[in-house]
């Protein structure tokens, strides 16, 4: 069976002041995205008591670590510690797990379902301004390729099982980990880790594994204006009407979904 | 067949015959393999199978007697390298792989990365005059009528380089003479056609590189380790790296 799998790990709201970032509504939108382009089973992974009909399934686990992140000058709690279980969680043979802020706008992403691979994920990206940025590029100067965990397909079989335990046991010795592989950045990240644990597979060098998905990664980043979920300023303004999108300043998408 | 690998060492400023040491051990700590070196230096080193003492090449470029590789090799097949690589890998692979073709060469090389290198800076009189893109850095050959007819070529084009250079590649006609152009032009005369196979060795020139090599060079387990990147290729080094290879 064929399914999106979408996580939303929060910090319980205190008196019921609005979270600035709100992994919830944020994912209530990613799915209704997926429904309406792509038709697929979405299931949610949660820490939060929260129920829906708008999810296939919905998925506890506990929380057990956090960590912040600066989003558009403001520090929000940011808990990414659990994809690496996705392996374990997802209800679903052949699984897409996509950040919630990637936001779906066509059903290119359908036909990984039909690649008869293991793991696709994206090594390069485009701007949505064209913007180079080498530091995304690599880990480090003369570091490893860099490979997003913004979105990425996998099917359940012993060879992405290693990658997944692999990738949390990149997590569990970050410390080790981020040492030997030359990053700056303490904070743990997924593409971080699962950029080691592919390099790690391939023999500790450069492969044609994993494949790209099918569709490119087109992203905007923290500091990009949102002006509405077609129109993003980084430079300069830029629609992406149609494309699929990664829109990192969650920030601004959560005000723009409250509103 | 008799299969052994074959290395010229003639000494300038440079210790080549000691690049050719630590290349010939890392050959034997990967494989069973006899190796020759040809040398006009008195050596003895228990890497080498057999040394052939050979009177010094003219110049400071010490290049010449490349071109009789195939009169000197004591081998049926012969894998000729330059000395200033390192091998981690088992050349039987190669010699298996290699043994249906008369002549091969290398035609394609890597970054330490292992991804393939596209930058054509120390190749513009070989692209602008499309001549056979290959490298003299590792090649094979058997004794046989085409290899023997290549190497007769390569002798009239490395004999006479000037003249050859100027009529095989007269755009960005190289002002020197090189064992790569004068190999690339008698293939090209013999329109001999290399096939391509997946043992291009890693080329450490830097500009074959978007950026500067990493520091970090280290072995671990006896592998070794280019940054984040293990070696499997053949390893063709630059100055100063035999340091931590030795």
């Amino acid at each position: 069976m064929n399914g999106v799998l979408l996580y939303a790990i929060q910090e319980d709201i205190v008196n019921f002041s609005k979270p600035k970032v709100d992994y919830l509504k944020l994912a209530e939108y990613c799915a209704s995205q997926i429904d309406k382009h792509m038709s697929l089973p979405v299931s949610l992974i949660t820490n939060t008591s929260y129920t829906s009909k708008k999810f296939d399934k919905i998925i506890n686990v506990n929380l057990h670590s956090r960590q912040t992140k600066k989003i558009a000058g403001q520090q929000i709690v940011w808990l990414n510690f659990d994809r690496c279980k996705c392996w374990d969680l997802t209800p679903y043979k052949n699984t897409l797990v996509m950040d919630t802020d990637f936001i779906i706008k066509n059903s290119s992403l359908c036909s990984v379902f039909d690649s008869g691979k293991d793991l696709l994920i994206n090594k390069s990206y485009t701007d949505v301004n064209s913007r180079k940025d080498k530091t995304v590029e690599r880990l480090a100067e003369h570091g490893i390729d860099m490979y997003w965990a913004t979105v990425f397909y996998f099917n359940k079989n012993p060879k992405t099982k290693i990658f997944f335990n692999l990738v949390e046991h990149i997590q569990n010795n970050w410390s080790y980990y981020r040492m030997l592989y030359s990053i700056g950045n303490r904070k743990f990240r997924n593409d971080f880790a699962f950029s080691i644990a592919i390099h790690m597979l391939n023999g500790y060098t450069t492969s044609d594994w994993p494949c790209p998905l099918p569709d490119p990664l087109v992203s905007s980043f923290d500091n990009d204006t949102v002006f509405d979920l077609d129109i993003v300023q980084g430079d300069f303004l830029t629609s992406t009407r149609g494309l699929n999108t990664h829109i990192m300043n969650k920030v601004a998408l959560t005000e723009l979904l409250h509103d | 067949m008799t299969r052994g690998v074959l290395l010229f060492a003639e000494n300038t400023d440079i210790n080549y015959v000691n690049q050719a040491q630590i290349l010939a051990r890392s050959i034997k700590s990967n494989g069973n393999m006899p190796i020759t070196l040809v040398t006009n230096d008195e050596i003895r080193s228990e890497y080498f199978d057999t040394v052939i003492n050979i009177p010094a090449s003219e110049g400071t470029w010490k290049i010449n007697n490349r071109i009789n590789a195939y009169d000197i090799s004591p081998y049926d097949e012969t894998i000729v390298m330059d000395v200033d690589m390192f091998c981690p890998v088992d050349l039987n692979q190669y010699f298996d792989l290699l043994c249906d073709e008369d002549l091969w060469f290398t035609t394609k090389v890597y970054t330490y990365r292992n991804t393939p290198v596209h930058s054509s800076y120390y190749r513009r009189s070989v692209d602008a005059n499309n001549l056979p893109n290959i490298y003299v850095g590792m090649y094979y050959f058997k004794k046989s009528l085409k290899a023997s007819k290549f190497f007769d070529t390569l002798k009239q084009a490395h004999n006479n380089w000037q003249e050859y250079y100027t009529t095989y590649a007269p755009q960005y006609t190289q002002t020197f003479a090189s064992i790569d152009i004068s190999t690339s032009i008698a293939l090209h005369i013999l329109n001999y056609t290399i096939t391509e196979y997946d043992i291009g060795f890693v080329h450490l020139k830097p500009r074959v590189h978007d950026c500067d090599l990493p520091e970090d060079i280290h072995f671990v387990e006896n592998k070794l380790f280019i940054g984040n990147f293990l070696q499997n290729r053949i390893v063709h080094y630059i100055e100063g790296f035999e340091d931590v290879l030795r």
